[in-house]
């Protein structure tokens, strides 16, 4: 199906990193919004790694913090953000580089998939010259037309079935699913060792989106890329995931191996997100949506920030904030139920 | 005059782009009060340029349209603005569809202001709308940039609604958002159409979305529709091929398959006779050279395949097995 060699030597002679270990650490990463005296944090004290040939999978509704999360890594948030806490890619920490080296590594050595690809790509100038800008800005492959012929499999391998066409277009002459599609064949344009992914394939049908995960798959599979992908999608996180971290009012509530995540989830917001699912066949009305609405990130009540929506409510809740505890299967999850002399007890 | 019997009535619409790309061809499209009608189809297959073509962005190269009996295509100035009160849209990347200089409030409220709506009555119904689609009243004086993708599409969702139109055409309305959001919007959506009679035109590529939602679904595949019917029919007795294969794909927990094989025809170039022989495991000689004219299977249901007859009994369970 596609024609890009998948025996193709990596970009880079650089030392790619073995299997597993670690090529990005987050450690109590923070970001707020000023807004006039008082600044609002969205992001509290997030901590993950991501491992070499892994995909860590970052699950949460609407608004909880995911992608000012992704953008805060690569430090693409606005002027008005406070980020606080650590992001060590390999030896450097990217917070504290001058933001014209932060710059320089991205597309090359950490690269994003951004959420909204329409904004990403520019209406001006053809989809193919935008493609090849990154090839060549990265020095990566040499001559002009060394560039096209790489854009043009680029194009193929993210499923455009047409990339003569499609690199001489605009972007506003694409449909929707071919502007997202280019946007990853950019991120991924430079086999880039870390991999942001916010939502990527929230507008490509199953069969497309197959094709882009198994994309990331052989990427990882072959350069030892590590990835975070952002999704609202159980069943991509289920295909993908080696490890997932749930997130709740900008916290990750739940975290640990994937397999145990779906199958024993231990926050109750994990459970409930998990029930949410439309199920072929329920009709209309008939779906379970998580009662209530995350609280704003201004207006977030004392103690655990989802227990005016949990069920599973009681006075310890409102007196702090849970901590991630160590949970019987393992994993680790920030709900009072799970308080080691709570789980002794019941 | 009694009311016409289609809100949205489209006759033989046919798209081409300049660049050679037929992305719509020969469609008829239907709407009545009230319904909620699904586009279903893979990306790329002409979904957006249909919609567009519903709200006078695309011109059709033929066709013919009409809105409550009224051709669509002949109006301009006051009567295409007042027509456009009533038949609103949720685009596909509301990111860029909202001007970034208003704030989320002003953006919902400048869609009344230019419809008429006096400044009292404004305030009163932005804020029941915004509330209605979850966004809290402390977000209103944010700008776009400071949402979430998922609060931005809510807030487009708010601003549709908000004219009390009759028909609403949604593209891709829920595809950024997550599942229990998805889950509160569709079942808002399936409220508001009992409560103020509002027709939608559900466009997606996603068929779970499109069965919780629509009375009515179409399918289409590179720029035709090769399905229509009841929404219960299309999904439990699918009988075009695509169809089936779409059913098919649908991802279950712990499995998530691929039914259709190979990659769509480039629409610049399409295949002769029925559009989807070439990745159809059921593909005779005379695909080639059917005329693609629609055959009845049931009351209001109709597919576009040669073969209707001789596959409706086999068809799901090698789709099954493939
Ligand atoms: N520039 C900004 N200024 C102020 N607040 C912001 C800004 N960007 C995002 N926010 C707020 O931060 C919170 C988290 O937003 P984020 O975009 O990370 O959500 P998300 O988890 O990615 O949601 P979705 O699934 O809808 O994309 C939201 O409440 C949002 O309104
Ligand atoms: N303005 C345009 N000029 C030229 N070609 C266009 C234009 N708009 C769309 N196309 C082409 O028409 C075809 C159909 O596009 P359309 O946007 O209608 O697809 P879609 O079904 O909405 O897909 P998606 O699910 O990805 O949004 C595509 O091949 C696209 O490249
Ligand atoms: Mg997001
Ligand atoms: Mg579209």
């Amino acid at each position: 199906m596609s024609t890009f060699s998948k025996t193709r030597p990596p970009l880079l002679e650089t030392t790619r990193p073995t299997a597993d270990q670690t090529v990005l650490r987050v450690t109590d990463l923070t970001t707020g919004f000023r807004r006039g005296a008082t600044t609002t944090e969205v992001v509290r004290g997030v901590s993950f790694d991501l491992r070499a040939g892994r995909t860590l999978v970052l699950l949460g509704e609407s608004g909880c913090g995911k992608s000012v999360t992704a953008r805060s890594l690569m430090r693409l948030t606005p002027e008005r953000a406070v980020i606080g806490g650590s992001v060590q890619l390999g030896d450097e920490e990217l917070l504290t580089l001058p933001l014209a080296d932060v710059v320089r590594r991205r597309g090359k050595r950490i690269a994003l998939v951004p959420q909204d690809p329409a904004g990403a790509l520019s209406p001006l100038r053809k989809i193919g010259s935008q493609v090849s800008e990154v090839l060549r800005v990265h020095g990566i492959v040499g001559t002009r037309q060394e560039r096209t012929g790489r854009t043009l499999e680029l194009l193929d391998r993210v499923g455009i079935p047409d990339p003569q066409r499609v690199a001489g277009s605009y972007a506003h002459e694409l449909s929707g699913g071919m502007r997202q599609r280019v946007a990853i064949a950019i991120a991924v344009a430079c086999d880039p060792e870390v991999l942001i992914a916010d939502e990527p394939t929230t507008a490509l049908d199953v069969t497309v989106q197959a094709q882009i995960l198994e994309l990331f798959q052989d990427l990882q599979a072959r350069l030892g890329m590590a990835t975070l992908l952002v999704t609202h999608d159980v069943g991509v996180a289920e295909r993908m995931a080696d490890e997932i971290a749930v997130m709740y009012a900008g916290r990750i509530v739940e975290s640990g191996l994937a397999e145990t995540v779906l199958s024993a989830p231990r926050h109750p917001y994990t459970a409930a997100l998990l029930r949410a699912l439309p199920v072929p066949g329920v009709r209309r009305g008939e779906l379970q949506p998580i009662p209530g609405q995350p609280s704003a990130p201004s207006e977030r009540p004392a103690g655990c920030p989802f227990r005016t929506r949990c069920d599973f409510q009681h006075d310890a809740c409102s007196e702090y904030e849970p901590p991630l505890f160590v949970t019987d299967v393992a994993t680790h999850a920030a709900c009072d139920l799970m308080r080691p002399s709570q789980q002794a007890v019941g | 005059m009694a009311a016409p019997e289609f809100l949205l009535e489209g006759r033989g619409l046919t798209v081409t782009y300049g660049n050679g790309v037929r992305a719509v061809s020969d469609v008829d499209l239907t709407v009545r009060h009230g319904e909620i009608v699904g586009l279903v189809g893979e990306s790329g297959c002409g979904k957006s340029s249909l919609a567009n073509t519903v709200l006078r962005m695309v011109k059709p190269q033929s066709g013919t349209l009409s809105f409550n009996g009224k051709d669509l295509l002949a109006m301009h100035g006051d009567e295409l603005k007042a027509v456009r009160r009533s038949l609103q849209v949720v685009p596909q990347d509301p990111s860029t569809s909202l001007n970034p200089r208003l704030t989320i409030a002003q953006s919902v409220e400048f869609n009344l202001k230019v419809h008429g709506w006096g400044r009292r009555e404004r305030r009163a119904r932005v804020m029941e709308m915004l509330d209605r689609v979850g966004i809290p009243a402390s977000y209103s004086t944010r700008y776009p940039h400071q949402l979430s993708g998922g609060q931005l599409q809510r807030v487009a969702i708010a601003r549709a609604l908000v004219t009390d139109p009759s028909l609403v055409v949604c593209d891709e309305a829920v595809s950024a958002l997550d599942k229990s959001v998805q889950a509160q919007i569709l079942n808002l959506l399936a409220q508001l159409q009992r409560d103020l009679d509002v027709a939608f035109l559900f466009v997606s590529h996603d068929l779970t979305v499109v069965e919780h939602v629509s009375d009515r679904v179409l399918v289409m595949y590179l720029g035709r529709i090769v399905e229509e019917g009841p929404a219960t029919e299309i999904l439990t007795a699918p009988r075009h091929p695509y169809t089936q294969a779409l059913l098919a794909s649908i991802p279950t927990r712990g499995q998530q398959r691929a039914a259709i094989h190979g990659e769509p025809p480039s629409p610049v170039n399409p295949p002769s006779g029925c559009g989807f022989r070439t990745r159809c495991p059921y593909a005779v000689d005379a695909c080639a050279g059917y005329d693609n004219t629609p055959h009845a299977v049931g009351p209001d249901h109709a597919a576009r395949c040669v073969r209707l007859d001789d596959l409706a009994l086999t068809a799901p369970q090698a789709w099954r097995n493939s």
